[in-house]
Order: C-alpha cells, then sequence, then structure tokens
C-alpha cells in the first residue's frame, strides 16, 4: 500500500525535516506524540538526487510494507504544498482514499462522505458518559471526585468539539465561528483517525467546504445536541 | 614531563539543537599531506621539500546506527559553518577519563558522507553493527582546515541506549534467505576534491558516483541455485539490522526498534562461492540498488519491525 509520498526539498537527512513546522506531524505521528522524533520514527526516508522539484532532497512516507519509496516521475502524482516548501504524492495506480489512510488503530465514530463519495469515519468528541467516542479513563478531579480523564492526545479535539457545539446556532443551523476554525477543527477531527493534516488533504482535494458542517454535525454529534437543547427549551418554557 | 594521554569521544554536528553522535569506537584522523622533495642539478639528494597538498579526512565508526543515520543521509551531509563537526578527544588521568582539559578540533567546512556498515554473526563484539562515516574537510577561505583547540568541555554525555547485529534479509517479499552470515551495506558515494588557485587544499568535493552495493554471505551455497548465474531482478529487497536487547538477548522481532534497508529495484549478482573444508560451500553475491527512473536506492526505516512483508 503505497500512500502518500512526501519530499523535502534540500533537505539532507531526516534530522533536518521539520515535520512540526512543516505541519505534517498531526499526519504522520500518532494523536499526543506530535513531535518530529516521533515522525522520524513512524517513516522510512530515503535521499533523492532528484525530487519532483528537480533537485535533491528527503524522501519519506509512513513506514508500510509496500510504500515503494521513490521519486518516479511518470509514475506519480505530485503537488506542491507550504510554498514548495513540502511536495506531497502517490502512484497514479494507488491514489491514496480513506481506507489507505487509516491509522492502525481507529475509533468509532460516524460516517461521513466527503469528495467523491467517499466515506471518512469522524469520531464524536462531545458528552460525558455518553456517546463520546474520543478514548477516555475513569479518573480523578482537582477536588478528588469522580470525572471522565480524555487522553491527553485528544484534549485539544474535545475542547474544540465543545467550542463548535458552544458556537452552533439552532435556528439558523449555522456556526458562528470563522471560517478558518471551523476547517481546522473538521481537519483535526479527520486527523484523528487517518493519517491527513492540512496538507494531505488540500493536495488530495478530498476536503469539500460543504463537508466541514457535516464533519462537526458529526464531531459534537448534532442531532443528540438538537435534542438536548429542545429538551432544555421545553423544561425553561415550562 | 608527563605524558598527556586522550582517549576519543563523540563528535558533534552544530545546530540548533546540536547533533551529538555518539557510540564511537574509532575516530582515525589521515592528514593526506602529499610532501615532495625536489632532486635538481643532477644531485640525486633532494635539495628543497615542500607539502604540496593537505586535504585531511577523517573516519568516524559508531554502533549508534539510528542515531548516525537520522543525522546524515545517504547522499552525505555537507558541513558549514552552521552545521560544522567537532570531534572531541578525551582527556586521560590517573588512567581514566578527566573531568576537564579536552582537546577538540574543529572542522568548519566539508562533506560527510557514509561508507559501510557491517553486520555480521558473531560471538562478541565483531557481532556488533558498526557504521563508518568518512569526513572530507575543505578549506572555506578564512578558518584553519582543521581547528585544533586545548581545554575544551566534551558535550553533554549521551547513554549509549542503542545497539544491533545481523539480522535477516529478504531477497524479495516473502522470500527470506536462511542461512546469511555476513552483509556490508556500502552506500557506494565516489567523491573528487577540487582545489584551486594554487591553495594546498581542497575548496570543493563532488560526488561523482553513487553505486552502492550491498554484499551477503550466505553458509549455503544458493549462487548456483537461488541466485542464478546472471543474477536476477528484484522489487522488494530488504536488509535488517536487528537491535540488541539492553541486558538481554535481541529486541523483541515485532517491536518498532530495529532497522531496515529497503530496495525498491535491484539485481542480484554472484560474486563467490567459498569453499573450504572448514565452512564448506557457501555463496557470496550482491544486491545492486538501482534508480530506474530518478528514484532512490535505498530506503531506511529507523524504527522498524522485523516481518515478512507480503506484497
Amino acid at each position: 500500500m503505497a500512500g502518500i509520498l512526501y519530499f523535502v526539498p534540500g533537505a539532507q537527512s531526516i534530522d533536518q525535516v521539520d515535520f512540526v513546522g512543516l505541519g505534517l506531524a498531526p499526519a504522520i505521528a500518532a494523536p499526543g506524540d506530535r513531535n518530529n522524533a516521533a515522525c522520524v520514527s513512524a517513516v522510512q526516508f530515503a535521499d533523492t538526487i532528484r525530487g519532483p522539484d528537480g533537485g535533491r532532497g528527503m524522501l519519506f512516507a509512513l513506514r508500510r510494507p509496500g510504500a515503494r519509496l521513490g521519486f518516479r516521475p511518470s509514475e506519480q502524482e505530485w503537488r506542491k504544498c507550504a510554498g514548495g516548501q513540502v511536495w506531497l504524492g502517490w502512484y497514479h495506480d494507488a491514489v491514496p482514499e480513506p481506507k489507505m489512510l487509516q491509522r492502525a488503530e481507529m475509533i468509532p465514530g460516524l460516517p461521513i462522505p466527503l469528495a467523491n463519495g467517499a466515506i471518512w469515519t469522524v469520531p464524536i468528541a462531545r458528552g460525558e458518559l455518553g456517546n463520546a467516542t474520543i478514548p477516555s479513563l475513569l479518573g480523578l478531579d482537582t477536588d478528588g471526585n469522580a470525572t471522565q480523564v480524555v487522553l491527553p492526545g485528544y484534549r485539544d479535539l474535545v475542547a474544540a468539539a465543545a467550542e463548535v457545539a458552544d458556537a452552533f446556532d439552532m435556528n439558523a443551523g449555522l456556526f458562528e465561528l470563522p471560517e478558518e476554525r471551523l476547517v481546522a477543527i473538521a481537519i483535526e477531527a479527520l486527523s484523528v483517525n487517518y493519517h491527513v493534516a492540512e496538507w494531505e488533504l488540500r493536495a488530495l482535494e478530498a476536503l469539500p467546504l460543504c463537508g466541514v458542517p457535516r464533519i462537526l454535525f458529526a464531531l459534537i454529534e448534532g442531532p443528540s445536541l438538537v435534542a438536548e437543547r429542545k429538551k432544555k427549551d421545553m423544561g425553561s418554557a415550562g | 614531563m608527563a605524558v598527556g594521554l586522550f582517549g576519543i569521544s563523540a563528535f558533534q554536528i552544530a545546530g540548533n539543537p546540536a547533533k551529538v553522535i555518539h557510540g564511537m569506537t574509532a575516530m582515525p584522523l589521515d592528514f593526506n599531506g602529499q610532501p615532495i622533495r625536489l632532486g635538481v642539478d643532477g644531485s640525486p639528494r633532494s635539495a628543497f621539500g615542500a607539502i604540496m597538498s593537505l586535504a585531511p579526512e577523517v573516519q568516524l565508526t559508531t554502533v549508534a546506527l539510528k542515531t548516525a543515520l537520522t543525522a546524515c543521509g545517504s547522499l552525505g551531509l555537507s558541513i558549514s559553518s552552521a552545521n560544522k563537526v567537532t570531534m572531541y578527544h578525551q582527556a586521560i588521568a590517573d588512567g581514566l577519563p578527566a573531568a576537564s582539559g579536552h582537546e577538540s578540533v574543529e572542522v568548519n567546512a566539508g562533506l560527510l558522507i557514509p561508507q559501510t556498515l557491517t553486520l555480521q554473526q558473531g560471538d562478541g563484539e565483531d557481532g556488533v553493527a558498526s557504521l563508518n562515516y568518512r569526513l572530507y574537510t575543505l578549506y572555506d577561505g578564512t578558518n584553519s582546515i582543521l581547528d585544533y583547540a586545548t581545554g575544551a568541555a566534551l558535550p553533554t554525555a549521551v547513554d549509549l541506549a542503542e545497539a544491533y547485529t545481523l539480522g535477516p534479509v529478504d531477497l524479495d517479499a516473502g522470500t527470506r534467505l536462511e542461512s546469511v552470515e555476513r552483509v556490508v551495506i556500502d552506500f557506494g558515494l565516489e567523491v573528487t576534491k577540487h582545489s584551486y588557485n594554487g591553495s594546498p587544499y581542497p575548496s570543493v568535493i563532488t560526488i561523482d558516483a553513487v553505486r552502492p552495493s550491498i554484499r551477503v554471505d550466505l553458509a549455503e551455497p544458493k549462487n548456483l541455485s537461488e541466485i542464478g548465474l546472471v543474477g536476477g531482478q528484484g522489487t522488494a529487497g530488504v536488509v535488517y539490522a536487528q537491535a540488541l536487547d539492553a541486558y538481554g538477548l535481541r529486541a523483541d522481532p515485532t517491536e518498532s526498534v530495529h532497522i531496515s534497508f529497503t530496495l525498491g529495484d535491484f539485481f542480484t549478482i554472484p560474486v563467490q562461492d567459498p569453499a573450504t573444508q572448514r565452512g564448506r560451500v557457501g555463496s557470496s553475491f550482491q544486491m545492486l540498488p538501482l534508480k530506474p527512473s530518478g528514484g532512490n536506492e535505498l530506503a531506511v526505516s529507523t524504527a522498524a519491525a522485523i516481518t515478512i512483508t507480503q506484497p
């Protein structure tokens, strides 16, 4: 399974690749371990004399059997990302689709169709002891009372889901947050189960803008949020 | 006058942060001076002597494969003031490493290339995988080609937490060789040093050829049966450096702590069938990576699990 190939122009060793600075860490490393060292361990790499920009650089791909690491322009499609600081590519005969990009451990969630009808599984990150599928543990709060503790790698997403839920205007059917923030949260939601982040989704043209609200609605389990609010409204009205 | 002895230490590649390459077992410095002694006017004796060129090179041998392979790629690392290399000689006092008074040798410009990685079956330290680098020094026009300093402080010590030995070799996906005794990966970088303006020092170095090869020695005579007289072609060869388990035997093969070298396109060629009374008849062959359309030769993973991969 070839997946996505990466090329960083000019890098002479894998240590010179700033995965975090280039925005590649969320796609390559596991949530909660998004640092350069974890990314180096997650990839296999090779120097190339000629990459997609015509010059020397470091090629890498997720460490998987059959990664077919190499620059073969006649067999591959490449996209320049981050102003040319990194290139993403794939083989013509193995265009990455969700199944190919899945992480080893998938978190259950809701199936959301995005570009070309591809189905992506979006985890639910809202609701204590409810339907949330984000991994959490039975723990204690600072007062020593029983609570649920979300695993460190998913805390930002749970906080973002709360932000999205607060910003959901049920009557208008809109999320009252800036578009770029909504897109960032949707990308983060996809990266939980898939080796993707902004550049991967842009290069693959996998994320239609109309898919963002669908992802966010799944992330906060919209129907139950709507039901909760209606119940609350009815309670306050009565 | 007391004799001041020094031992080897780690070397450091400057940067932010600096990278300490540890696990060093040898770091000899070859000065490579080329002297001339001119015999003139019919005299058989030389009347004039000079050093025509000086191009120091350092051989750096480490057992810390992962650290070294991530710091320096398989096409070499160009060294400049931003990532200058400093080698340290550790002072010895009372027969043991001293706390201070060390020496350092700094290289401000050059090229650090991997040369060979040797993996072999062995009961002693000969079984520990070792990686050889060569540092070619260049004159940057300002600094001495080798900056020597006394009273140096050593870089922060790094405990060795990695060592490797021979691992399996897959000729192709699912085809694991059974009797591997030794593997030598030659990174195959052929370089030329260039000097100009009458300088004794090289100021430019070029990589003229990149021809990596992997020599595999087997205890069985497989050349005539499996490898074939005219060799063969492969698309998924893998050579593993197997991680040693600290305080134990070998790390779990399924753990992602081993090192793999994957060859996407290569051909094999038989080299020799060693035949002796005690060793019986073995076989040595080479895997020669190709670059059919500009791709890579050797893909490295420093966190591989040892498994037979299926296509």
